[in-house]
């Protein structure tokens, strides 16, 4: 029972002066995708190495399958990374390295090659036993790590940014196999990236870390939607940020009055009259002279064309909003006079923890 | 000739050149010498044969041979065991800021003649020394530490450390810490580490540094003349002698030929298992 | 954030703390004695800053040290230059056939150093090249070139080849790639590859004994020719100061590294600089090709500078003094014709030698008035009857030394064969002395060439082996000062300092007979200024000039009229002066040509006998 839980309870570490991790708790269950989510330095990372036992955390425990395995060394723990930069064994062929873990265990020769042969196979590495990890592609290595990982069926399958030296496309391809891995495999993966769009595409859920602590986590779909942090939303492409002060604070229909003099309305919950906020809105929640309870009057300046969209800087007063719409928006140009339109529910509350919006 | 080509052969020309007048150009004297006879006031006739040759085959000068390699042999593994740890700390576990100082500290005692040294620990292990003098203060018999095989090997492993956590050090510290998490990730304790992946991935290392040591330790002849008591011959004061006692320059370069053409075809014949050590 | 770290106990620390503790412990001792009062390092008897005081004065030897350090600076930056650019050329150039190139740069490691030096002086001669500095730098340049292409070809081997690419793709030249992307790069290397070359040039003695020349005579070479009269202390001084320099240099450079200002590192710079610098201020700078000078090729510590001095102010003239370390260096640059002395000091068989090959010129005698103070029984013997090549200038004998407490009173070469002595016996290493020793007490002649007498002496020297606890012949006197040795074979003058020291120990010249040796000066055939040659050796046989040399040295002079003016502590001391009827029973050992080969045979047989 209960095979692939990870659990985290007040974990800690820094190095020297610098603390990586505060105080992390953390759940995740059996045979989940979760992944944590952030910038670079923020901690998720370390706390990946910390599951692994490539660091050992200064205070609090790691349970793995319900087990207290804080104090075993890597080699006991029943999980295996996927490392950002593959690790491969330059002195080993390609199954030489996925046979690697096998041999440490001590399995039987003739148990070692049929198993090898499957997990080459399962990365679709088929014949390629014999190559020199040096005549091989990137995303070839990558499925080699992923091979050379897996084999071992682990309880807990922790991948490192295992997709941040790859190309593009080579990285939408990676992304589809991961996902079917998880699926064929069952296994809990813990998946480490600064990349949100990888993120919300994988994971049953996402753990945004920023400063070395959890800033949220929520499945992909609320944390894309009501990011409750500033610093969440930013992450999460919530453009448009503003700072101001509430009016008045009844449910449903709270007004704010920003910096620049713009009155907004919103209807999220947990405002306060009088208090200071920031308060943002997603550039694809906005239109041009559309319905929506809040109107801005601006100017547009300048497009970037996204292909399925267009996004619109607009110059409002001190302000400058960005509007995305989709298609080409053909039939504007810089210059032209608009009405941005918002409906009130578009209008997010972001707290920062530590620090209030500045006063006018 | 590509431009990139022409600037790879001038770079190479000094060094090139240097090595065939000196070197190239010295030993061809030399090998001419070891085909003549000694004077009778120790210079060169032209007498010319392969007799000095024959000479050093002789059952006495094998014996004092195979002495010889025996003694490098355990100065490397010595040098080894003790050199690998060290340059592995050094590489991956010291301070980073102090790194290049303690380096240059394994080279500095270097600077320091190294009979002057020799002779230092002729104090620290004779009877009435310095390590005995310890031993005595916390009851324990004096040793007879000096004159004897322990004695050399310890002088060799003095002589000949640095040269192999030299280069130990470079092949460690270009060793990616990510592979080793890796192995550790896949279930191979410390030591399955060590022997699995950090000893081949450092191969080259083991063996430049082992090469560095074994050789001169073949020519050795300050420590065991003075930590040994001289009480053995090695072919290091063979031929030394050769030159500067019996004044018997032909037999010294036949002799001093028949070692290093020995060396080298050591080196070929072993040329595969030495580069391949990685695979 | 890299290797797990914290859980481990540091046992590597620790084995790096003993390593580096193994490494110091010799240099340690030898700071401690730079320090100790008793002029053999067997005991400790008390602070003094003496050798300091010795070591500045000591022209000679700053000079050495100079000498080394500009060798060194120069085969480093040499060695160092064209071993990066060929390791930089080889990585670059596929070539084929590298494995012709590699053992070409391989052979200079494998060869033994004496092979490469006796080779070198045959080169140079053939050359036309004068031994000098420049020589000396060549060959260093020689066998050290090798390390360096070793050691940065492995830094190479790691190298990424696109970030050469990215600078001239970035428009940087070939050549400005070359100094701003990849030599930073390979730095590390280099540097290794410079302390390495250093560290070999700085220490080697075989190759610069054989092909230094006037004026370039360095550190190691000064320390091994003393080790024929005893090392001085005043080379712990040397070699402490040495340390402490390059320490604080290396302190400083650290702490710049660290990102301090200069000003901030200027104490231990500025001090390590200076002592560094000392040996550039205060000693001579050598002349060459001048007019008024004078070249003496000699033993260290066989001439007192102040004797030199002397010479200097009275015929104002300029003298180098250079020293070797042995009788076939100096044979081998005799041979080579290419070197500039005036004035050599061979040992009896190398007088020999030398005059057979024609390398020594007849000595004029009507400008050697004071030959007339030499004794007679040290002229006209068998290695230069008539004197017509050499004069005598030192003298001394081979005998035993013991300790009286444990072996009472020695008076034959049969003490050394004593089983109850077994394991306390000392001899010295050298196939004439030892084949000599067994000879005498057999009461043969030490220049026989008969094979059955050889035999005969092998035998008892194959019998003697087990009761011998070292065969030492350079620093015996100190093995038996420190008690490892109750009984010592050796030469009188080390011995002679070793009973001022400790009263218990005795020296004998066997009743059997022994070994005399005799130390002359010579003028080579080819030297430069054979007039003021003349004149050195007409100086140095004037009674006062001898007794200040004897005074000074302490060893036994053959000049009779010097003796008077000596103190009676020199005079009266038996190790120094014997009776005539121990004289009387004495040999030298000749150059017996051929058979040389015989001894040399016989001794390597006795020491691999089992």
């Amino acid at each position: 029972m209960g095979r692939g839980a990870v659990s985290l309870r007040g974990v800690s570490k820094s190095f020297g002066t610098v603390v990586a991790v505060r105080d992390v708790s953390l759940e995740v269950a059996p045979g989940e995708f979760l992944t944590l989510l952030g910038p670079s330095g923020c901690g998720k990372t370390t706390l990946l190495r910390m599951i692994a036992a490539l660091e050992s955390p200064e205070s609090g425990r790691i349970l793995l399958s319900q087990r207290d395995v804080t104090d075993d060394p890597p080699h006991r723990r029943p999980v295996n990374t996927v490392f950002q930069h593959y690790a491969l064994f330059p002195h080993r062929t390609v199954a030489g390295n996925v046979a690697f873990g096998l041999e440490m265990a001590g399995r039987a020769r003739a148990d070692l090659v049929p198993r090898v042969e499957r997990a080459l196979e399962m990365v679709r590495l088929s014949g390629m036993g014999s190559r020199r990890v040096d005549q091989l592609s990137g995303g070839q290595r990558q499925r080699v790590a992923l091979a050379r990982a897996v084999v071992l069926e682990p309880e807990v399958l922790l991948l490192d940014e295992p997709m941040s030296a790859l190309d593009r496309k080579l990285r939408e391809e990676m992304r589809a196999e991961v996902k079917s891995l998880h699926r064929r495999l069952g296994t809990t993966f813990v998946f480490v990236t600064h990349d949100q769009e990888e993120a919300l595409a994988l994971s049953d859920r996402v753990v945004v870390m920023n400063d070395g602590r959890i800033e949220q986590m929520g499945p992909p779909a609320e944390i894309y939607d009501v990011p409750r942090t500033r610093f969440v939303a930013e992450f999460l492409a919530v453009r448009n940020i503003l700072s101001g002060d509430v009016q008045s604070a009844e449910v449903g229909a709270t007004v704010v009055r920003t910096e620049n003099g713009l009155m907004l309305r919103s209807r999220a919950a947990g405002f306060v009259a009088g208090e200071r906020v920031w308060v943002g809105v997603r550039p694809e929640r906005m239109g041009f002279d559309g319905a929506g309870e809040n109107r801005v009057a601006g100017v547009l300046e300048d497009r970037l064309f996204l292909g399925d969209r267009s996004e619109w800087r607009v110059r409002a007063g001190a302000d400058l909003l960005t509007v995305s719409e989709p298609g080409t928006s053909a039939g504007r140009q810089a210059g032209d006079a608009v009405t941005v339109t918002f409906e009130a529910s578009a209008l997010l509350r972001l707290v920062e923890p530590g620090r209030r919006p500045p006063r006018p | 000739m590509s431009p990139r080509h022409r600037q790879a052969v001038l770079l190479l020309a000094p060094a090139v050149l240097l090595l065939l007048v000196l070197v190239g150009g010295s030993q061809a004297l030399m090998l001419v010498a070891s085909l003549g006879r000694r004077s009778a006031y120790g210079g060169v006739t032209h007498d010319w044969g392969l007799q000095n040759y024959l000479r050093a085959l002789e059952p006495l000068y094998v014996r004092v041979l195979a002495r010889s390699v025996g003694l490098a042999a355990a100065t490397t593994i010595a040098c080894l065991v003790v050199g690998y740890p060290v340059a592995y700390w050094l590489a991956r576990r010291a301070p980073p800021t102090m790194r290049r100082a303690l380096l240059v500290l394994v080279i500095l005692p270097f600077w320091t003649s190294f009979l002057v040294r020799m002779y230092a620990w002729m104090f620290l292990l004779r009877t009435e020394g310095l390590v005995n003098l310890a031993l005595g203060t916390i009851g324990l018999p004096a040793l007879s530490l000096l004159y004897n095989p322990a004695a050399v090997l310890l002088g060799q492993v003095y002589g000949e450390l640095p040269f192999i956590i030299l280069p130990l050090y470079a092949s460690l510290e270009k060793l990616d810490p990510e592979l080793l998490d890796a192995a550790a990730d896949l279930g191979a304790a410390p030591g399955q580490v060590l022997r699995r992946v950090v000893l081949p991935l450092t191969w080259p290392g083991i063996v430049a540094g082992s090469i560095l040591v074994f050789i001169p330790s073949l020519g050795a002849y300050l420590a065991p003349d003075l930590l040994g008591g001289a009480r053995y011959v090695y072919v290091g004061s063979l031929i030394q002698g050769q030159f500067a006692v019996a004044r018997d320059i032909p037999f010294g370069a036949a002799l001093s030929f028949a070692l290093s053409a020995g060396v080298l075809l050591a080196l070929w014949l072993l040329r595969r298992p030495l580069r391949a050590g990685a695979g | 954030m890299t290797a797990p770290s914290g859980r481990r106990p540091s046992a590597g620390a620790l084995l790096a703390v003993a390593v580096y503790a193994f490494l110091y412990a010799p240099l340690i001792v030898l700071v401690a004695f730079s320090f100790n009062r008793a002029r053999l390092a067997a005991r400790w008897e008390g602070f003094t800053l003496e050798w300091y005081a010795v070591a500045l004065r000591d022209q000679h030897v700053l000079a050495a040290l100079r000498n080394s350090v500009i060798i060194a600076l120069a085969t480093t930056v040499l060695a160092t230059a064209a071993g990066t650019a060929a390791a930089l050329a080889f990585h670059r150039l596929r070539l084929r056939a590298q494995g012709t190139w590699d053992a070409l740069v391989v052979v200079p490691l494998v060869l033994p150093e004496i092979v490469l030096a006796a080779s070198l002086v045959l080169l140079f001669a053939a050359m036309g090249l004068r031994l000098g500095f420049f020589t000396v730098v060549l060959a260093h340049v020689a066998f050290s070139l090798s390390y360096a292409i070793v050691v940065v070809r492995a830094r190479l081997a790691g190298f990424d080849r696109s970030l050469e690419e990215a600078a001239m793709d970035l428009g940087a030249s070939p050549l400005r790639t070359l100094r701003h992307v990849t030599l930073p790069l390979i730095a590390p290397g280099i540097l290794a590859a410079a302390l390495l070359v250093f560290s070999v040039s700085i220490d080697d003695y075989v190759v610069t004994s054989f092909v230094a020349g006037v004026g370039a005579t360095t550190l190691p070479l000064h320390i091994y020719s003393m080790v024929r009269s005893g090392l001085s202390p005043e080379i712990n001084a040397d070699s402490t100061v040495l340390l402490t320099a390059t320490v604080l240099l290396l302190f400083a450079a650290w702490r710049l590294e660290q990102g301090r200002r200069p000003r901030q590192v200027a104490v231990p710079m500025g001090l390590g600089l200076s002592l560094l610098g000392a040996p550039f201020l205060l000693a001579p700078v050598p002349l060459t090709g001048a007019d008024r000078q004078l070249n003496v090729y000699i033993w260290s510590n066989y001439i007192a500078p102040e004797t030199v001095r002397r010479f200097e102010q009275r015929h104002h003239v300029r003298v180098n003094v250079d020293v070797y370390d042995s009788n076939e260096a100096l044979i081998a640059k005799m041979q080579s014709g290419n070197v500039d002395y005036d004035v050599i000091c061979p040992s009896t068989y190398t007088v020999q030698s030398l005059v057979a090959q024609g390398l020594l010129r007849a000595l004029d005698f009507s400008a050697l008035p004071h030959l007339s103070n030499v004794d007679p029984r040290f002229l006209g013997r068998r290695h230069d009857p008539g004197n017509r090549y050499s004069v005598p200038y030192f003298w001394g004998t081979t005998g035993i030394a013991y300790r009286q407490s444990r072996v009472g009173t020695v008076d034959s070469w049969g003490a050394l064969w004593d089983a109850r002595f077994r394991g306390r016996i000392l001899m010295l290493d050298d196939a004439r002395e030892t084949l000599g020793a067994a000879l005498k007490w057999k009461g043969l002649s030490v220049n026989t060439t008969d094979p059955a007498s050889l035999a005969l002496a092998q035998r008892a020297l194959v019998a003697q082996r087990p009761l011998v606890r070292a065969y030492n012949s350079s620093n015996f006197e100190d093995v038996l000062l420190s008690g490892d040795v109750w009984l010592a074979q050796g030469w009188n003058g080390q011995f002679a300092r070793a009973m001022a020291q400790d009263a218990d120990i005795h020296y004998v010249v066997p009743r059997e007979g022994s070994m005399l040796f005799l130390d002359s000066l010579a003028v080579p055939r080819g030297a430069p200024h054979p007039a003021l040659a003349h004149a050195f050796l007409d100086y140095v046989m004037e009674a006062e000039v001898a007794a200040e040399i004897c005074r000074t040295m302490q060893y036994s002079t053959p000049n009779r009229a010097a003796l008077a003016l000596l103190p009676a502590s020199i005079r009266d001391n038996p190790a120094i002066f014997p009776s005539a009827d121990v004289v009387a029973r004495t040999e030298i050992i000749e150059d017996i040509g051929a058979a040389t080969v015989l001894y040399d045979r016989l001794w390597t047989e006795v020491k691999t006998s089992r």
